[in-house]
């Protein structure tokens, strides 16, 4: 054993080094993931996310495609539990791509505790995702509801007109979560 | 033969004895044997696990194990036979093979190599200790897809310190094994000479420490997400299920081919040996395994292609991994034509290793057919699947370390084996392989899912030929075990330095059984 020269027994070290170096560039690569796969998602418009835009003002362009209508459907739910009943002013409603449209979400806390709740917005069929674009909503912002409080909630959103031709309905879903380190 | 001897002599006075020599040992066999021992035991409570997944599924309804039992017995056969079985063991056959292959005395980082060992009892005792908390063994799947794996209770957690146990071991030996190879042969030993085990391994190893991480990321995420309130995989705080999915797989599907490469290296060996000619398109072998190795970081999503990817990426990972059909192509061309016109002899090593191109080409080509994503569709999440990975890992990997087994063993105890034992273990194990899996593709083509403990009663026939030959394949290893054991114990014929006739390379130059230290002045290479 010996025999392993002192100049091998360096090189050994600063190659076990380097090796050692990218196994932590790997795994912050793990966590780099993360931003990539929503910024991937974000770009793309896949994976049901719908776009953000925080609309300051609405392009007056903004065409309003007078030869056709698309449904809009509306549905939410809450999960995990979370005690409140959301439900929408409409079930649905025929909108031209380009218009501008504000419907309110009705949602009542049904427990006796003040609680705290974020909506996740999803839209099917996740290829139009991108093109439902909304310019205010309640999503936005954490909701809190008092015991037994009952409150509605708008939003408001504009079809791109640049959503497929073949896409008749699209539904807007919105999932009530729970935010509990409120504190 | 004496002057290796006394020499052997000299270092035996410095070691202890009894289980100190044991936990303290740095010495590359000592180590290689306790790898592939704890490979050994873990190959049979992995296999234990899935003879009680095929009694249960013996016949339709519920019997044996409840339906949460079933479903940890599922995931802990995954975890055990991936991380307890194959890893290790091809870990022990490159501590023992790597430094006498390539004429180094021992490994590079000697002391690291102990450590990465030692931590491989722990993290199985961790997890097999997980079946006994209250909320039972980890019951996910051995992928622990979120958001199922954030549920469940201290098991899971149990779990997932494991893992991260098992990468920081399987991390430190493949850092050990690249330093060795990159820094430790032996003057002359060019890499384009490298024997193709030991290149097979350094490629792994890069996938091992490239992917390993990202599983330990995935694994942490996890664990914060359950206990400190992070919401990577949680939509409640606007994380996203499927990025798990994403990363689990991006770590997932180098490695399959960590499970694999070295049981191509070792195919590649045994093959020429006996087939008494030089390994056909050496060049091509080794670009053919560093292609594989690329094209596993770019076709992760072939395992979610229904999660609901756009068209354009389910074509790209569809196209990318029907790729690897190719340099996988070339190797099995290069196997056979090895065997051309050679004067083959059939040994049982050689019987295994042809079994291993046999059925892993049968794996492959199940594996094409599952990345036709129209396919696929039908294929997922089905006993198609399960057939299609226990051919290229049981036929695959395991059997190839079998074959490694027998080819080695001589050397490494003195003793040549049963011949007559050995093969007939090759022909039940191949058997009844086929008896338990080669069924399970047509349950699958007609729709039973995986991981179900219940049947529809139209795939009663099948399920119950298909558990025959898994009780019969567990059975059947008992013979290898023996045939070990008498070869230890030196109850067998002695083999000769060269062991087979055909053998080239510098493991055949030294004594059988090797002096517990070879090459402590490096040999000269031509």
């Amino acid at each position: 054993m010996n025999e392993t020269s002192s100049n091998t027994r360096f090189s050994n070290r600063r190659i076990a080094l380097a090796l050692t170096a990218t196994v932590f560039v790997m795994f912050g690569f793990g966590y780099a993931l993360v931003p990539l796969y929503d910024l991937f998602c974000e770009i793309t418009g896949i994976g049901g996310k719908p776009t953000i835009a925080v609309v300051q003002s609405v392009d007056p362009d903004l065409n309003i495609d007078l030869n056709r209508n698309v449904w809009v459907e509306f549905t939410g739910n809450t999960t995990n539990g979370l005690p409140w009943k959301i439900k929408p002013e409409i079930n649905k409603t025929k909108v031209r791509p380009g218009e501008i449209h504000e419907v309110s979400y009705l949602v009542k806390n049904t427990s006796g505790r003040d609680l705290i709740g974020q909506a996740i917005p999803s839209v099917t069929p996740m290829q139009a995702a991108r093109y439902v674009v909304k310019i205010d909503c309640f999503c936005f912002n954490n909701q809190s509801l008092a015991a037994g409080e009952e409150k509605l909630m708008p939003m408001r959103f504009y079809i791109d007109p640049e959503l497929q031709m073949d896409t008749r309905t699209v539904t807007l879903s919105y999932s009530f979560f729970e935010v509990k380190n409120s504190g | 033969m004496s002057v290796a001897h006394t020499e052997t002599h000299d270092h035996h006075d410095h070691r202890p004895s009894g289980v100190m020599r044991w936990l303290t040992t740095t010495n590359h066999k000592d180590i290689g044997t306790m790898y592939l021992i704890f490979s050994l035991m873990m190959f049979f409570v992995g296999g234990v696990m899935a003879l009680a997944i095929r009694a249960e599924l013996f016949q339709p309804g519920l019997q044996l194990v409840n339906p949460e039992l079933f479903n940890s017995l599922t995931t802990m056969h995954a975890l055990i036979m991936i991380f307890g079985a194959i890893m290790p063991g091809f870990v022990g056959f490159a501590n023992w093979q790597i430094p006498m292959m390539i004429g180094a005395p021992d490994m590079a980082l000697p002391r690291m190599n102990n450590w990465s060992f030692w931590i491989l009892p722990f993290a199985f005792t961790l997890l097999l200790g997980s079946l006994f908390t209250a909320g039972g063994g980890p019951a996910s799947g051995w992928t622990l897809y979120a958001p199922l794996s954030i549920q469940g209770g201290a098991g899971v957690d149990m779990t997932i310190l494991a893992i991260h146990m098992m990468g920081i071991s399987s991390v430190l030996g493949a850092i050990n094994i690249i330093v060795t190879i990159m820094n430790m042969r032996a003057p002359g030993m060019h890499m384009m000479k490298l024997p193709l085990f030991v290149w097979t391994w350094l490629i792994t190893a890069f996938l091992l420490i490239a992917a390993m991480p990202v599983l330990a990321g995935a694994v942490t995420m996890l664990l914060t997400d359950r206990h400190f309130g992070t919401a990577f995989f949680d939509p409640a705080g606007g994380g996203d299920p499927v990025l798990f999915q994403h990363i689990f797989w991006f770590f997932g599907h180098p490695e399959v081919y960590i499970l694999i490469l070295p049981a191509f290296g070792i195919v590649s060996q045994i093959i020429p040996t006996f087939s008494r000619k030089p390994l056909f398109g050496y060049d091509s072998m080794v670009f053919a395994t560093a292609g594989i190795a690329f094209l596993s970081f770019i076709v992760w999503a072939h395992h979610m292609f229904t999660v609901g990817m756009p068209l354009a990426g389910e074509l790209f990972f569809m196209y990318a991994t029907m790729l690897i059909a190719v340099p996988t192509g070339v190797k099995v061309f290069n196997w056979v034509a090895t065997m051309w016109r050679g004067s083959i002899s059939f040994e049982t090593p050689m019987l295994f290793a042809i079994a291993v191109v046999f059925l892993f080409t049968i794996g492959g080509l199940s594996g094409l057919m599952l990345a036709i994503v129209p396919a696929d569709f039908q294929y997922h999440d089905t006993y198609f699947v399960v057939a299609h990975f226990h051919y290229v890992l049981f036929s695959g990997s395991i059997m190839a370390m079998m074959a490694a087994t027998y080819y080695w063993l001589p050397k490494w105890t003195g003793r040549m084996y049963s011949e007559k034992l050995g093969k007939t273990h090759f022909w039940l194990t191949t058997i009844f392989f086929n008896i338990t899996f080669f069924p399970q593709h047509f349950l699958g083509l007609a729709g039973m899912p995986r991981r179900i403990p219940d049947y529809s009663v139209q795939f009663s026939e099948f399920n119950l030929i298909s558990s025959l030959g898994a009780f019969g394949l567990g059975l059947s290893q008992l013979i290898m075990v023996y045939v070990i054991i008498q070869c230890v114990r030196g109850r067998a014929e002695k083999a000769t330095d060269q062991v087979w006739e055909g053998a080239e390379g510098l493991e055949w130059t030294v004594a059988s059984p090797p002096p517990y230290h070879t090459f402590s002045t490096p040999p000269t290479v031509r």
